[in-house]
């Protein structure tokens, strides 16, 4: 079953083209990547499915329906979830209430409830948030500092907490931006089993922007690879990596003298 | 300022462990005791005589002014928005509330029941004010950024021309003839009402929602807070608590007139607000009683203690710019589902179990996730 459906995406930051004619059939349950050299619109494009930017031309598609046009919570209430490239985590907040906070479409009761802070709906409501979100931060061994200040997590901890607060609202397509920038190879290593985990163990379809070759050759099923807003080639690991056109946007053309 | 620093950790510390040494049932009956027990003194003490009518106005305008920063503490503490023109709300549920009093309800041949209906009455005010605050937020919370300041600053001032300019309600010269019904009693439940529909907001949804906004606006977005509904929301209840210490105010004076409510009258909110500390009802607390309090003991320096708000407001920002309690609450008033205690019991006793016994586990990783 198609998941995402995205035709003819095309963006411009007033006269800079940063993403052109982009199409994409995700297959539910797909783990593909995006790659392209710095600048190529990456990130643009997750800006345009998650309704940060409205795209200048194009259509996207989301389980039948039309993302172009809707907010950002409202996409995100639909079933997808996103991290971000430089992390977007709630500083000041607790640990717990940074992935809290993404079960919020799921909560519903009405401001007066709220404030009597009393009924079921409250109460239950409130008490599943926590509790799942708990479950979410055991699993991604953060439950011990669930009290502690986001920002005062370690740096891999805190892209931990990110990718928690993702799942925290039950996604069903998640988009990782640069989730192995700044980490060392074993820590790389360790990202990439923690990608193929999560993804079964929550049946995910996901889309991966990565810089670090060894992780997208490794985990994904096809790749993508943009440069300035267009995809130059798109196909399996194998085929991309000999692909005269990635080699060229990436090192250079070749110069003949 | 050492010295004073390490007593007060002291007499914290000391605290803590004295109030840990309790038994449970103890501790739980210790913050319903202390509320009725308060409660009691705010109605015998003045009939008795122990506290005098000046000392029972001071509180009772702190009282009003605990409610009135706590209230504005919701949007620019907690929210992070900057609103300017609290004072404006709060001037909405004076003239309301004492329209009430004095014109309607003997119209409507209640007046013996005035004392009665007072309650009904402050929350009509405190709801006219919220209603108010409905119609400035929907325009001003449409776009992003400073804008609210600009819309809040200006409404105050929309607020204050329009009420010197209603010859029916005295114009200029101001209102007058209402019942003095507000006293310690009364500000005293009004306030233990408020701070405790306060914090239940806070530890809500609704409360993280405006948290989250705070910290990332566009972060909030995309992990599904509806930004949008957020701000209206608290921003509306702001108004309406605003309104409600209106209604109180002019009940205690017993003449309201606009100036009453200018900028300057919003200013001081904003003090006590920055003071106390943002994002802490415990603080907003702490804010209010200082502030009014200190006010009233430089009364003899006259208009120079006018500079002390402003003065204190400088040193603040350059100092301390979270104010006393930034971020920080008293334990006491956390709800204990809020607490980590129960946070890690709940992990030890819920999540772990339930973790085991799934299908697969994390621990299939090799420990490392």
């Amino acid at each position: 079953m198609t998941i995402l459906k995205i035709r003819g995406l095309t963006h411009y930051f007033g006269g800079l083209r940063a993403v052109y004619d982009f199409n994409l059939d995700l297959e539910e349950g797909e783990l593909i990547g995006i790659i392209g050299p710095n600048g190529a619109g990456k990130t643009t494009v997750f800006n345009l499915i998650t309704g940060v930017y409205r795209p200048t031309a194009g259509e996207i598609f989301f389980n039948g329906h039309n993302l172009v046009g809707k907010r950002p919570e409202e996409i995100i209430s639909l079933g997808i979830a996103r991290t971000f490239q430089t992390l977007r985590l709630f500083k000041n907040l607790t640990v717990l209430d940074n992935v809290r906070i993404a079960r919020f479409a799921r909560i519903k009761y009405s401001p007066v409830e709220a404030m009597f802070g009393i009924g079921r709906r409250v109460r239950e409501g409130e008490r599943e948030a926590r509790l799942k979100s708990l479950e979410l931060l055991e699993i991604m061994g953060l439950a011990d500092k669930a009290d502690w200040l986001a920002s005062s997590l370690p740096y891999g901890l805190q892209k931990r907490l990110e990718i928690a607060r993702a799942l925290a609202s039950e996604p069903r397509l998640l988009l990782l931006d640069e989730p192995a920038t700044g980490m060392n190879p074993a820590e790389v290593s360790e990202l990439m089993e923690l990608i193929k985990w999560i993804r079964r163990e929550f049946g995910l379809t996901i889309i991966l922007i990565e810089h670090q070759m060894k992780v997208v050759m490794g985990i994904c099923e096809r790749i993508k690879v943009l440069d300035f807003g267009e995809t130059i080639a798109e196909g399996p690991p194998d085929e991309i990596q000999n692909n005269p056109r990635v080699i060229e946007a990436y090192l250079g053309e070749e110069v003949i003298t | 300022m050492e010295k004073v620093k390490g007593l007060l950790f002291g007499i914290r510390d000391w605290w803590n462990s004295f109030y840990s040494s309790w038994p449970e049932p103890v501790k739980r009956a210790f913050l319903p005791g202390l509320i009725v027990l308060f409660f009691f003194v705010a109605v015998f003490f003045p009939a008795w005589g122990i506290i005098n009518l000046y000392w029972q106005q001071v509180l009772i305008y702190v009282g009003i002014n605990i409610i009135l920063t706590l209230s504005l503490n919701l949007v620019n503490g907690y929210m992070g928005e900057f609103s300017v023109g609290h004072a404006g709300f709060m001037a909405v549920g004076a003239y309301v509330s004492s329209i009430l009093t004095v014109w309607v309800l003997p119209k409507l041949g209640l007046s013996d029941y005035i004392p009665y209906l007072f309650p009904l009455v402050l929350i009509i005010g405190g709801l006219a004010a919220g209603l108010t605050g409905l119609i400035i937020a929907f325009p001003s919370f449409r776009t992003r950024g400073d804008y609210l300041a600009i819309v809040t600053l200006s409404w105050n001032m929309i607020v204050k021309s329009v009420l010197e300019n209603i010859e029916a309600i005295g114009g200029p010269r101001g209102f007058m003839g209402m019942p003095k019904l507000t006293n310690l009693a009364w500000v005293y439940v009004w306030v233990v009402i408020t701070i405790w529909l306060i914090r239940n907001l806070v530890y809500s949804n609704y409360g993280r929602g405006a948290l989250s906004i705070r910290e990332d606006e566009i972060a909030a977005s995309l992990v599904s807070v509806d930004t949008r509904t957020v701000k209206i929301v608290i921003f509306v209840i702001a108004s309406f608590f605003a309104g409600i210490a209106g209604g109180l105010f002019a009940h205690v004076l017993l003449f309201i007139n606009p100036r009453a409510f200018s900028i300057l009258k919003s200013t001081d909110i904003l003090v006590m607000v920055y003071l106390g500390g943002i994002g802490s009802i415990g603080g907003s607390i702490l804010g209010a009683t200082i502030y009014t309090v200190l006010l009233e003991i430089l009364r003899p320096l006259q208009v120079w203690r006018w500079v002390i708000g402003p003065l204190l407001l400088v040193f603040l920002m350059i100092f301390r710019p979270r104010g006393i309690m930034g971020m920080r609450e008293w334990k006491f008033l956390l709800p204990a589902e809020e607490r980590p205690e129960t946070w890690h019991k709940e992990r030890e006793t819920i999540i772990l179990p339930r973790l085991a016994s799934a299908r697969s586990n994390p621990e299939k990783l090799g420990g490392k996730v």
